[in-house]
C-alpha cells in the first residue's frame, strides 16, 4: 500500500535539525521507513479522539494493523476519547504515565488538548498530530488538505467537461472547516473558466438522504441536458445524488464525483455508477511510521501533507477494498 | 481518611437503639467499601508497574476530584430521595459562559464568583420547580438538563470557546499543583470536609437525613421540608458550577458538550458509595470512596489496555453488583 501512494513531504517547521537522511524540502517520499533500521524497541501511545466515523476507525485500525505487521519491536497502545475532550485529556495523561516514547494524537478539539500536548512536548516526548492539530508546536503534523483536493476536483471537472458545463455542488455541514475548504478550492478553479457555472448549491450536511432530496429538486428545476456534473463534498452525498439521478433516468448525461474514498464509493466507481472520487487519506500507516522515526531520533519536523488520489474507472481496480 | 462517627446525631434523629444500629451499619458499609478499594488498589499495583508511579497516582486523584465534587453535590440531593440529572448541563453552561467572560477580559475573581453564582442559580431554579411547583425531581432536572444543554450550545454557537489569552491567570485552578497535589484535589478535599461537617454537625444536615428517611415524619416533627429540598438542589448546582470552573481551567476551553454523561457518572459514584436512591442513607465518606473505586478501576483498565467498550461493561456490572450487595446487607 505504501509504494502505491505518492506523498509529497512539505517541511514548513523552522529550526531543529532534521536528522532524517532522505528528507529535505519538498521531496516526494513513498516510504518514510525505507532503509531504516527497525530493531529499536519503542512504546508508542496513540490517543484517538473518537471512533464514531468509519474514517476514524480506518485511521486507528490502519495504524494498528500496519504496526502489528511491519513493526514487531513497537508496542502500540491505543486509547479512544469516545467523543469527549475531557476523556481524551485523561487518556493522554494515562499514556504518559505508562512511559511512552512517542505520543500520536488525533485531537478531538484543538484547544482542549493543547495543555496536555504542551506538557508532553516539554517533557521531551515527541508528539505526532494526525489530521487535526492543537494550538501548540508538535513534532510532526500529518494531514491531507481539503483545499488542494478541492482544487484537484475542480481541475478534474474542467478537464472532463472540456471547460464548459453546468455543475451542481452539494456541500457538507455548514460551518465545518472541511466543507468551507472543499467549497473554496473548487470554486476558485471553476471561477477561472467562464463557460463553467455552478448553477445550484446546497448544504446537505454530509448525509446521503439530504443529498438525495436536494438532487431530486434540482432535477426538477433543470431539465434534461441542463446539468453536466455534480460535485459532492463527500462520498455519502454523492451516493445520495446518484440515487435521485438514477430514479430520474438521467445517469448517462450527468457525471457525479464524491470525496473521501469510502469502500462503497470505490465499488460504485467500479460498477460505473460514480464517475470518480477523490481520496481523503486517513493517515494510516503514516501516523505510526512517522512516530517510529521520532522514536529512533530521526523525527520529521514540521507538516506532512498527504496527497489525494483521483479514483476513476481507469485505476479503480487498484483501489477496490483499499478505502474505509 | 479515618473518620469517627458520633453516636449522638443518630440517637437524636431516630431514637437510641435504632440510632446505634444505623451507626454500626454505616460503619460496616464504609469498611466494606474501603476493603473493596484496598483490594482494587492492590490488584492494580500487581497488574501494572505504572500504577503506583507518582504521576499516575496524581492522575487518579485528579479524576477523583473532578467527579467527586459533583458527586458530593449529588449526595446531598440523593439523601433526600431526590435526583439531579441536570448537573452535566449546568457544567456545560457555566463552562461556556466562563470562557466567554474570560475572553472579554473580565477579572478572574469576578469570573469565579459569576460561575459559582450561575451554578447556584440553576440549582435554585431546580429546587423551586420541585418544591413550589411540586414537579417530581426526575422530571424537573430532566427538563433542566435538556434545556441547559441547548442553552449552552446556543451561547457557544455549537463550537468550543477557546480561552487562550487569559489562560495564565486562570489555568492554575485546574492545571497547577500546590504542595505537590493538583489544586483540584485540594478543592475537592475542602468541599468534602465542609460537606461532612454540614451533614453531620448542623441542623440542616440532620434535616436532610430526616427528610430522606421519611419526609412525612420529618414534616410532622417540624422540619421545613421544602426549605431543606431547596437547599440540597442549590448545593448541587453550586458544586456543578465549581466543577465547570475547574474544567475550563484544565482544558483552557469552554465546551458546550462538557459534562455529557457526568450526571450518570456521579449517580453511579454515589450509589456505589452506599447511598440509597430512596433517601436517608449515604454520606460524604461513602461517596469519596465510591469515587476512588471508579477512578482506580478506570485507571487500571486503561493501564492494562482494556478496550473502552469493555470498560463500560465492567463499570455497569460493578454498579449492579455494588448495589445488590448493599441491598442484601441491609436486608440482614
Amino acid at each position: 500500500m505504501t509504494q502505491q501512494r505518492a506523498r509529497i513531504v512539505t517541511v514548513i517547521g523552522a529550526g531543529g535539525l532534521t536528522l532524517l537522511a532522505t528528507a529535505s524540502i519538498a521531496v516526494a517520499q513513498d516510504d518514510p521507513l525505507k532503509g531504516v533500521d527497525l530493531s529499536k524497541k519503542c512504546k508508542i501511545g496513540f490517543s484517538q479522539g473518537t471512533m464514531n466515523h468509519p474514517w476514524r476507525v480506518a485511521m486507528t485500525e490502519g495504524n494498528r494493523k500496519w504496526a502489528a505487521e511491519h513493526l514487531p519491536n513497537v508496542d502500540l497502545v491505543i486509547t479512544d476519547g469516545q467523543n469527549s475532550s475531557a476523556k481524551q485529556v485523561s487518556d493522554v495523561e494515562s499514556l504518559l504515565a505508562q512511559n511512552i516514547d512517542v505520543l500520536m494524537i488525533s485531537p478531538l478539539t484543538e484547544q482542549a488538548l493543547t495543555p496536555v500536548v504542551k506538557d508532553a512536548m516539554a517533557a521531551g516526548i515527541p508528539v505526532i498530530a494526525l489530521d487535526r492539530k492543537v494550538n501548540t508546536d508538535v513534532t510532526t503534523y500529518i494531514t491531507a488538505q481539503n483545499e488542494p483536493i478541492a482544487r484537484q476536483a475542480g481541475e478534474f471537472f474542467v478537464d472532463k467537461l472540456a471547460g464548459k458545463g453546468n455543475i451542481i455542488q452539494i456541500e457538507g455541514t455548514a460551518g465545518a472547516s472541511s466543507a468551507v475548504e472543499r467549497k473554496r478550492g473548487f470554486e476558485e478553479v471553476i471561477a477561472t473558466h467562464p463557460d463553467m457555472k455552478i448553477v445550484a448549491t446546497q448544504n446537505a450536511d454530509y448525509l446521503r438522504e439530504n443529498a438525495a432530496k436536494f438532487m431530486e429538486d434540482v432535477l426538477q428545476r433543470f431539465g434534461p441536458g441542463q446539468i453536466n456534473g455534480v460535485y459532492a463534498h463527500n462520498d455519502e452525498m454523492a451516493l445520495g445524488a446518484i440515487k435521485a439521478i438514477e430514479a430520474a433516468g438521467r445517469q448517462k448525461e450527468i457525471m457525479v464525483t464524491g470525496l473521501d474514498g469510502q469502500n462503497n464509493a470505490i465499488q460504485a466507481v467500479a460498477d460505473g455508477k460514480l464517475f470518480a472520487t477523490f481520496t481523503f487519506p486517513y493517515v494510516a500507516p503514516e501516523g505510526v511510521e512517522y512516530a517510529y522515526l521520532a522514536c529512533i531520533g530521526k523525527p520529521m519536523k514540521g507538516d506532512v501533507t498527504l496527497n489525494s488520489a483521483t479514483i476513476t474507472v481507469d485505476n479503480v481496480k487498484d483501489w477496490v477494498g483499499k478505502g474505509f | 481518611m479515618a473518620m469517627q462517627f458520633q453516636d449522638h446525631d443518630g440517637a437524636k434523629t431516630f431514637g437510641t437503639s435504632q440510632g446505634i444500629l444505623q451507626f454500626l451499619m454505616r460503619r460496616a458499609a464504609i469498611s466494606g467499601l474501603l476493603m473493596a478499594l484496598i483490594v482494587l488498589v492492590v490488584i492494580s499495583a500487581l497488574i501494572s508497574d505504572a500504577f503506583l508511579s507518582p504521576y499516575n497516582l496524581i492522575n487518579v486523584l485528579r479524576q477523583v476530584a473532578l467527579y467527586g465534587i459533583v458527586s458530593i453535590g449529588l449526595t446531598f440531593v440523593i439523601l433526600t430521595a431526590g435526583i439531579d440529572l441536570s448537573v452535566g448541563s449546568i457544567v456545560a453552561v457555566v463552562s461556556v459562559s466562563t470562557a466567554m467572560l474570560l475572553n472579554i477580559g473580565v477579572p478572574v475573581p469576578v469570573v469565579i464568583l459569576a460561575g459559582l453564582a450561575a451554578g447556584t442559580a440553576f440549582g435554585l431554579i431546580n429546587g423551586l420547580g420541585i418544591t413550589l411547583l411540586q414537579i417530581p425531581p426526575f422530571i424537573m432536572t430532566l427538563g433542566a438538563m435538556v434545556m441547559l444543554r441547548g442553552f449552552a450550545l446556543t451561547l457557544a454557537d455549537g463550537r468550543p470557546i477557546d480561552v487562550t489569552s487569559t489562560a495564565n491567570n486562570f489555568s492554575w485552578i485546574g492545571g497547577a499543583n500546590m504542595a505537590g497535589m493538583p489544586v483540584a484535589v485540594w478543592i475537592f478535599l475542602a468541599v468534602a470536609a465542609l460537606s461532612f461537617l454540614v451533614l453531620h454537625y448542623t441542623d440542616f444536615g440532620r434535616h436532610i437525613y430526616a427528610v430522606g428517611s421519611n419526609a412525612e415524619a420529618a414534616r410532622l416533627s417540624g422540619i421545613n421540608v421544602p426549605a431543606t429540598k431547596l437547599g440540597v438542589y442549590t448545593i448541587s448546582g453550586l458544586l456543578a458550577g465549581l466543577t465547570a470552573l475547574i474544567f475550563v481551567s484544565r482544558l483552557t476551553v469552554g465546551e458546550p458538550t462538557a459534562g455529557t454523561g457526568l450526571e450518570l457518572e456521579a449517580i453511579a459514584i454515589v450509589v456505589i458509595g452506599g447511598a440509597s436512591l430512596f433517601g436517608g442513607v449515604g454520606g460524604v465518606v461513602g461517596t469519596t470512596i465510591g469515587a476512588c473505586i471508579l477512578a482506580v478501576l478506570a485507571n487500571m483498565m486503561n493501564l492494562v489496555g482494556i478496550s473502552p467498550f469493555t470498560q463500560q461493561i465492567v463499570k455497569g456490572a460493578i454498579i449492579i453488583v455494588a448495589v445488590s450487595l448493599e441491598v442484601l446487607r441491609r436486608r440482614r
